[in-house]
């Protein structure tokens, strides 16, 4: 009985072929860039935050320069804003791809001006889909 | 609900009823240590001197301390940076269509950052897209289709697009106003 399992199981494992990743780093933290383009406060202010998430996060790295296959996080355009019940709503757009692949996932969102880390979260969580659900070649690690 | 918009608007694009052409309106209050007289006129000259790609629509920055039609915005010229309103940057007005800034008057780019500044008051957009090398060199260049002659591209930029002028229009906090017989008519 238990061979027959172990045998259905890696037929399936071979029929589906190894789980892709976008960044198979055995483990190690994905290395993620974020970049922003408006200098105005709440541009600024969400962009730090955003920065101070992945620079605590163990599934990722926060770096200064840019490697081979990096997770880039792009706010690309100053953050909107409109008054809502008498306070200032941030609206913003993101965008996640990978260094030298095409694909760009947009998402935008919002929140209060004076809460911006749940807009920080937001992205946070889009960065980890983002990064868990692109193709990845399959086969060896490569080195970085 | 300090760097709330408070009254709601930021600039006027006041619109001459007979000739059709736009003016838009920045009243600045500045204040700070640094808001010296000269200063004051190097940026606000800079600001209206702006080609704007319209020969229809000009830049008028005035430095006032009292609001026109309703409308004031506050610069602060001193030294150092704001980290509670711009984070990191130091230097910002607190939202594009906002109306409170900062500027380091101790910065070389000072007389730069202020003209760049103020035009953010009237909700313009910056128009760089933010790089990062191998080497961990960051850089700015323009975005596409704009280039460092373009103030919202290049802080020492001296020209505008008409298309970035829309931007200004459409700003939720500016109001808008006609300009008739010599009387302003604001909505």
């Amino acid at each position: 009985m238990q061979l027959v399992i172990l045998a259905s199981l890696l037929m399936m494992f071979a029929l589906q072929g190894p789980v892709k990743r976008p960044f198979d780093l055995l483990g190690r933290p994905i290395p993620v860039a974020v970049l922003c383009n408006g200098d105005d406060g709440l541009t600024s202010r969400l962009c730090d935050q955003v920065k101070e998430i992945f620079s605590k996060s163990r599934d990722f790295t926060l770096e200064v320069a840019n490697k081979p296959r990096i997770l880039i996080v792009r706010i690309p355009t100053n953050v909107e804003w409109k008054k809502v019940d008498g306070r200032a709503k941030a609206l913003y757009r993101v965008e996640f791809s990978v260094k030298d692949e095409h694909d760009v996932r947009t998402s935008a969102g919002s929140c209060r001006e004076d809460d911006l880390k749940s807009c920080a979260a937001k992205i946070f969580v889009g960065a980890r889909n983002r990064a868990g659900i692109t193709i990845a070649v399959p086969g060896p690690h490569r080195q970085q | 609900l300090g760097g709330v918009d408070q009254d709601g608007h930021d600039a006027l694009w006041v619109k001459d009823k007979a000739t059709g052409t736009v003016t838009i309106v920045i009243p600045v209050q500045f204040n700070g240590s640094g808001a010296t007289p000269d200063r004051i006129q190097q940026i606000i000259s800079r600001d209206n001197s702006i080609s704007t790609g319209d020969s229809n629509i000009k830049i008028q920055v005035i430095s006032t301390d009292k609001p026109i039609n309703g409308v004031l915005n506050k610069m602060n010229v001193s030294p150092g940076n704001d980290a509670k309103m711009c984070g990191g940057a130091g230097e910002c007005v607190n939202h594009v269509g906002g109306n409170t800034g900062h500027i380091d008057s101790d910065s070389t780019g000072v007389n730069d950052a202020g003209p760049h500044e103020n035009l953010h008051f009237a909700g313009l957009k910056d128009k760089y897209d933010e790089k990062i090398d191998k080497d961990g060199n960051r850089s700015t260049p323009p975005s596409a289709g704009y280039d460092e002659t373009n103030i919202m591209s290049s802080r020492p930029g001296t020209t505008l697009k008409a298309a970035q002028l829309q931007e200004a229009n459409r700003n939720a906090s500016t109001k808008h106003c006609t300009t008739s017989d010599g009387k302003t008519t604001c909505n």
